[in-house]
């Protein structure tokens, strides 16, 4: 007993030895302090949905998403028009610029959702995304370009957590070295599961700390974008502008919107809402309009006509049996004759039977066929058994566009389940008890094949449509450096044509200036050329776009192939101290700076052995190794 | 007894009035809320046809002896500036799309016409005017039918009789009023 309080002691120590190191580590790592800025209305490069994430304590709000629809619409990839006080329609245009991850995934949800190129503002929040997913990619890819751009790093670094998951062994194994002492011999093995759980929700605790925090540039920016805020809060100038107003205010909408200051245009975009239960927007008949959707009572609704008729007959026997009992009880005292104490239960419970019955009977001759889109598909749990069995009742809500009013139909799981939100069905339904028999759909929804958004976890970010039009970060958000008028020698002479033709082959003419100009930030000092050719693959037209970038901060280019190709890039052994392969793109970091190249084509990008190869050339180069051929 | 009689009588009057004005103000929001979607849908006409006259003259440069369709264009544009109400704009909006349809159609047999770049923004133009007017209809049409069905179901019909609240027509779209919408000319 004695070694058992021993080791509980000790294990007590050691969690609270360690508790004060995350607690020194947190005040070590914690935000710098962000002191707002002289008021200003000049905005900086800084995208709306960046300035939500360092004026939020850099965390990311709701609104970063509608912020970023309203900058979209600024800068004329969407318009935005209000068509009445409870209507307003974005429209989709082509992008006048490249858009940078995360505004993509707006876009392309606004694009998804369009009929004719329009959606009603109210229906942003349909489709069949999950939410969640969504959310989390879009969260994923402001922090990169806040990362990327300095003003925003995980709590931890590396050494850190791993410090911390270390140490965190330590109070773990002693909390099972206790579990194992107060065990029997025989079940000593406890103490092992014992400290694994331990250390699992210990190292836990550690991931769900490493949130983001500022960098000093960070702060400064935030400070910076808080000045605005009080510029642009003078007056009360955006709160009550509808989303339409952007078309007035420009760009400035947008950043009032990030900075929490125009809250009925936040909530007329509800980019980064779930849609609503009860209000769904439906496009049948090719537009888009609100549909109000009530869930019935299941008392005579909501049910099968045998399940209703069955419920009838036992409430109706139920009520019988206990005014059969109360008649007894009253006739017992002599205030209700013995002859009728039969028949008064008899009475009420076939009037309780009769109404039900009798409402799933004459439902036999109010069955209709349905043809609609299905506007909401609901599951509601309602009851757990004992033996953890779960229930649900299911709703199916049809909008036949005669009404802007309706009434769910209850079905049962299996006709449910092939259902989808969008879905047009023709549906064999009980409109007196509302219920839908069956379903036969029409025409899939054209929300089933929309993207799923799998790349919540680290960097697993998915493709864009085309590999090969994967297109940069664009230069629309705020000022970059001047486009170089002459190709910088060190960049050109990292690749040539010969190395083009020899592993590509594709036929290029010299390095020319990269007309899109660099794609990073200007602090980091981005040098790029462009070589233009005829690919041998069908003859598509073949861009090579290369970067190199050196000093201190110049590592950071290795996050080019994620910015520009959103998916997940897979480490390169043995090239150069680093290197990181994306479709058509591959970055690497030397001893003498770092460098990506970037490969786009109409017909795709080019294999990975291609771009590997080019880049060896490139290192050599780089380093000094390999003379240009 | 006399005055049990007069309370409940006095409670009857004080029920209905309270009904009465509640029942009023909401059929006031109603008009008011299909008065404003109509004025939305002006809007939208007005805008379509400012753009009548530059897409008229565009044309002339390259057609200009298509005077019939062209005059057609332009008496149907006066037509709908000129009506008033929805059934007699909605008439007239109908023949002046028709007109359009034609005048489109002469761009086919005038290439020169067809890539004018002028021509082709008026064209786009046009196209989103009548998806704006499209959503507008329907707005009003929604806010039409919210305001009838206030006015006729019992026991509002009852104030509406009172106080003179009557139907409204609604703005009807040419051809199937469910049918997908096809906006280009």
């Amino acid at each position: 007993m004695t070694i058992v309080l021993l080791f509980l002691a000790a294990t007590a120590v050691a969690l609270a030895l360690w508790a004060l190191l995350v607690a020194a580590l947190s005040y070590a790592t914690r935000s710098p302090a962000v002191r707002p800025g002289p008021a200003t209305g000049e905005l900086r490069p800084e995208s709306p949905a960046v300035v939500d994430l360092i004026t939020g304590n850099w965390r990311l709000c709701d609104e970063a998403a509608s912020a970023t629809l309203l900058d979209l619409a600024a800068k004329g990839a969407v318009e935005i028009e209000e068509i009445g006080p409870e209507l307003s329609l974005v429209r989709v245009r082509e992008p006048r610029g490249p858009l940078a991850p995360y505004e993509k995934l707006v876009y392309d949800h606004v694009r998804s959702l369009a009929v004719d190129g329009v959606v009603a503002t109210g229906a942003l929040a349909e489709g069949a995304r999950s939410l969640g997913r969504w959310w989390k990619s879009f969260r994923r890819k402001v922090i990169d370009e806040a990362r990327a751009q300095g003003l925003s790093r995980a709590r931890w670094s590396k050494a850190q957590a791993t410090l911390l998951t270390f140490t965190a062994a330590v109070p773990a194994g002693l909390a099972g070295l206790t579990v194992a002492f107060h065990a029997d011999d025989d079940s000593r093995g406890g103490g092992i599961g014992a400290a694994v759980i331990a250390f699992a929700l210990l190292s836990g605790l550690v991931g769900r700390l490493n949130g983001e925090r500022g960098t000093a540039a960070g702060a400064a920016a935030a400070g910076y974008w808080l000045g605005v805020r009080e510029h642009l809060a003078a007056g009360d100038a955006y709160a009550e502008r509808p989303a339409a107003a952007v078309t007035i205010w420009g760009r400035h909408m947008a950043y009032a919107a990030a900075l929490g200051l125009a809250g009925r245009a936040v909530a007329g975009l509800p980019v980064s809402v779930p849609a609503d239960d009860r209000r769904a927007w439906s496009d049948y008949g090719g537009m888009w309009h609100v549909v109000d959707v009530r869930y019935p009572r299941r008392i005579l609704r909501g049910r099968s006509p045998a399940a209703i008729a069955l419920s009838g007959a036992v409430s109706g026997l139920f009520a019988g049996f206990w005014t059969w009992i109360v008649g007894i009880a009253v006739n017992a005292f002599g205030l209700w004759p013995e002859a009728l104490v039969l028949p008064g239960g008899l009475l009420v419970g076939g009037t309780v039977a009769a109404l039900p019955i009798a409402w799933a009977v004459a439902d036999l001759a109010a069955r209709a066929e349905l043809e609609g889109q299905v506007v909401r598909l609901r599951r509601v749990r309602v009851s757990s058994d004992s033996d953890s069995s779960v229930k649900y009742i299911y709703w199916v809500a049809l909008d036949d566009g005669r009404a802007r009013e309706v009434v769910a139909y209850g079905a049962d799981e299996a006709t449910w389940q092939p259902l989808a939100e969008g879905d047009v069905v023709r549906a064999r339904v009980s409109r007196r008890v509302g219920w839908v028999h069956e379903a036969e759909i029409l025409r899939r929804s054209r929300h089933r094949d929309t993207a799923t958004y799998d790349d919540t976890g680290e960097h697993t970010i998915d493709a864009p449509r085309d590999l090969g039009e994967a297109g940069p970060l664009g230069p629309g958000r705020g000022e970059r450096p001047a486009r170089a008028a002459v190709v910088p020698d060190r960049v050109a002479a990292l690749l040539t044509p010969a190395d083009l033709r020899r592993v590509l082959g594709v036929e290029t003419g010299p390095a020319g200036v990269n007309p899109d100009g660099p794609v990073t930030p200007g602090w980091l000092a981005t040098e790029s050329c462009r070589f233009r050719g005829t690919g041998v693959r069908g003859g598509a037209e073949v861009t090579v776009d290369v970067y190199a970038a050196s000093g201190r901060r110049g590592g950071y280019l290795m996050v080019l192939g994620h910015l520009l190709t959103r998916v997940q890039g897979r480490p390169v052994d043995g090239l150069g101290s680093g290197a990181m392969l994306y479709p058509g793109v591959i970055a690497a970091r030397t001893g003498s700076g770092t460098f990506a190249v970037h490969v786009h084509s109409p017909a795709g990008p080019p294999p990975p052995g291609a771009l590997v190869a080019l880049a060896r050339t490139a290192a050599e180069r780089m380093e000094g190794r390999s003379p240009v051929a | 007894m006399i005055i049990v009689v007069a309370g409940v009588v006095a409670l009857l009057v004080i029920l209905f009035v309270l009904f009465a004005v509640t029942t009023y103000n909401g059929l006031v929001r109603r008009r008011g809320a299909a008065d404003n979607a109509w004025a939305q849908i002006d809007v939208q006409l007005k805008r379509r046809h400012d753009l009548i006259p530059n897409l008229v003259e565009t044309v002339k440069g390259y057609a200009a002896h298509e005077r019939q369709t062209l005059e057609a264009v332009i008496a149907a544009r006066h037509h709908a500036v000129a009506a008033r109400g929805p059934q007699d704009q909605a008439a007239a909006e109908n023949m002046l799309s028709g007109a359009l349809k034609n005048l489109f159609a002469l761009s086919e047999a005038y290439p020169d016409l067809k890539a004018d770049r002028n021509f082709a923004a008026l064209q786009d133009e046009l196209a989103t005017s009548e998806n704006r007017i499209a959503y507008a209809r329907q707005y009003y049409n929604d806010a039409v039918l919210t305001y009838n069905n206030g006015i006729q179901t019992v026991p509002a019909n009852i104030v509406a009789g009172m106080s003179g609240f009557t139907p409204r027509p609604y703005f009807e779209a040419p051809g199937a009023e469910r049918g997908p919408v096809q906006v280009r000319f």
